[in-house]
């Protein structure tokens, strides 16, 4: 099937004005799949590490979100140990005159401001409810392990 | 190389016409003036090192007691306007020919002496620049009318019978005076650079003026070239032409970046570059020989000489404002006064500013731009084409046709832009006609590629992949 044209634009100024700290290249074999590099937010625990993920646009996308992982192992109460990532604007609020940058944009605030009280990673929410600094501390030294440039 | 001939030699290069030239600011006279300024205060024992120690001191102070505190023992300021307007100035031979505006442009050495004694209260001064402070504070004290104090802040207030060449000022410390040091030079230098200024500022009213009227005529021209055809035999139109000029114009961004990874002006040697690729681009693409009208072609080389001229303007502001910056920083190396942190910020913003670009380029997309609808500001949100037909929903947002049928299908009852739930209520009496009116009018290529892919889309919702594809099939 032909892409469509929605897919071409979004694809065309994501190459052309790329999103400060941000990167989304498609693979040239399925330009539906995207490897995407998003650095971690300054005052962050995450701040100095860039995350990998992976992103797809489903055939109904834009009426379906597209799907996003982790790809880099990250210490945040909202994203599992598979990567899968807990936002309402990738499930119950998707609009589709969201874009692929803007989800990614919403991506990297989730890492400036987790939310424990809604948490996918039971354990790593119960660590941060109970012990903020000392999770903090667990999520830099995850940064620095696994989310360093090689 | 010096930036003296630095400037002499990009005023010479830049091929600005003769009018520019003479009013810019004239460095080499600044400089000589400078060094009278210089000589002046060396004369009294005041060189830029001794006062560069005494303005030290003074900060050190200052952080330690309150400000304006006795310990301040010189200050270098601009008198108030009102003294000047109102009181004759002794040295009238320079003043007599000097335009209004520049009258209260006076700068003033003040110097803290004892009010007792009259002796100056700062240690470091040499023997010689005391008696000679001594001396100025006693002979002014003798001319001087009446010093008061008025009642309030500890702001120092002067008499306003004192002439300020006389004039001393007192402080709120009882003890402390200021008195004055008469210089000459530096007003002349001053004055000089001041009357340049509005020299330029003017240049630049005029400039406006000119390019603005350019516009206005270019308008004109392209209003008629580009009106949408009424019947295809009889009138040509140029109006996607057009539309590809500006397409490629904005996405140039040739005077400043909206991007937000270089947001802002640009340097002009960025502005040449993008205006050279901006041309070489137009004239790869065959335009000028695609438009069909002459006097298209004559507005299209109007918009090119226009973008041109305001290049040049940018360069020659670009020029002068170093060349100010400069000449200020050269006064303050010569002689420690500390002028340039004062006086740049407040002339930075009327002068020699970016305004007139950022003037020029609104007056280019409100006269000019806008008379050729662009594709983008009519996008279906959905699909990012042509929102065609475009379906105005009871919360204004507009979708095109096909993007509001398969939302209904999916029964997605929230509007993408404001989650309002109007989807579903939405039939044929939300087609805005009048929209449907203007695309059809002003983008009718696009509406016809529009209109082919909507029924392609319904014919493959209905029948399958296979329903448009190329190769014959068996249904």
């Amino acid at each position: 099937m032909a892409l469509p044209k929605r897919i071409v634009k979004e694809t065309e100024r994501l190459m052309a004005e790329p999103v400060p700290g941000i990167s989304a290249v498609p693979h040239e074999d399925n330009l539906r799949y995207f490897d995407v590099t998003v650095e971690g937010p300054s005052q962050s625990p995450y701040e100095g590490g860039i995350f990998k993920l992976e992103l797809f646009l489903p055939d109904d996308y834009p009426m379906t979100p597209p799907k996003i992982r982790f790809l880099t192992k990250i210490y945040h109460p909202n994203i599992d140990k598979l990567g899968r990532i807990c936002l309402d604007v990738l499930k119950s609020n998707w609009s589709p005159a969201l874009q692929i940058r803007t989800i990614l944009l919403s991506i990297q605030a989730l890492l400036g401001a987790p939310n424990p009280d809604d948490p996918l990673a039971n354990d790593v929410a119960q660590h941060w409810k109970e012990n903020q600094n000392a999770a903090i501390q667990t999520a830099r030294e995850w940064t620095q392990q696994y989310a360093k440039p090689q | 190389m010096k930036f003296g001939k630095e400037y002499q030699d990009a005023l010479i290069k830049g091929e600005f016409p003769a009018q520019w030239v003479h009013s810019a600011i004239s460095y080499g006279q600044l400089k000589k003036c400078i060094k009278k300024v210089r000589e002046e205060l060396q004369e009294i024992g005041l060189d830029a090192d001794t006062l560069a120690h005494l303005l030290r001191a003074c900060s050190i102070d200052e952080a330690q007691v309150a400000p304006h505190s006795a310990e301040q023992s010189f200050q270098y300021r601009f008198s108030p306007e009102i003294h000047a307007k109102t009181t004759p100035r002794q040295d009238s031979s320079e003043e007599s020919d000097s335009p209004e505006i520049f009258q209260g442009f006076r700068p003033k050495l003040l110097f803290a002496v004892d009010e007792e004694s009259g002796e100056p209260v700062d240690a470091y001064l040499s023997p010689d620049t005391k008696e000679y402070l001594h001396q100025l504070a006693v002979s002014q004290r003798l001319t001087d009318i009446r010093i008061t104090e008025l009642p309030g802040p500890s702001i120092p207030v002067e008499d306003g019978h004192a002439s300020p060449q006389n004039g001393a000022e007192q402080t709120a410390s009882p003890q402390i005076r200021m008195v004055e040091v008469p210089l000459s030079s530096d007003g002349i230098f001053f004055k000089r650079l001041r009357a340049e200024l509005s020299g330029l500022e003017r240049l630049q009213m005029e400039e406006k003026e000119r390019l603005s009227a350019d516009i206005r005529t270019m308008g004109k021209t392209l209003s008629k070239s580009t009106e949408p055809a009424r019947t295809l035999s009889t009138h040509k139109s140029d109006l996607s032409v057009w539309r590809e000029i500006f397409l490629l114009y904005m996405e140039s961004e040739i005077f400043f970046s909206s991007h937000e990874l270089d947001h802002g002006f640009r340097s002009p040697k960025q502005v040449q570059d993008k205006l050279e690729s901006f041309s070489a681009e137009l004239k790869r693409r065959d335009i000028e020989s695609r438009l069909k009208r002459k006097d298209s072609k004559i507005a299209l080389n109007q918009f090119l000489a226009l973008n041109l001229d305001l290049f040049k303007n940018l360069r020659f502001q670009d020029i002068e404002y170093k060349a100010m910056r400069k000449i200020l920083k050269k006064f303050d190396k010569r002689t420690a006064l500390g002028i340039s942190s004062k006086l740049i910020p407040s002339i930075s913003p009327s002068v020699l500013s970016q305004g007139l670009a950022r003037t020029i380029c609104t007056e280019v997309s409100n006269e000019l731009v806008t008379l050729v609808p662009q594709v983008s500001d009519y996008l279906c949100p959905v699909c990012m084409s042509l929102a065609w037909r475009p379906v105005r929903l009871s919360c204004h947002h507009v979708f095109c046709i096909r993007c509001l049928i398969v939302m209904q299908r999916n029964h997605d009852d929230h509007c993408p832009m404001c989650r309002e739930p109007v989807v579903m209520q939405a039939d044929s009496d939300n087609i805005d006609e009048t929209m449907a009116k203007f695309l059809k009018k002003y983008f009718p290529e696009e509406v016809k590629a529009k209109h082919e892919d909507n029924v392609r889309q319904a014919g493959i919702d209905e029948y399958g992949e296979e329903f448009y594809s190329d190769k014959c099939a068996i249904m």
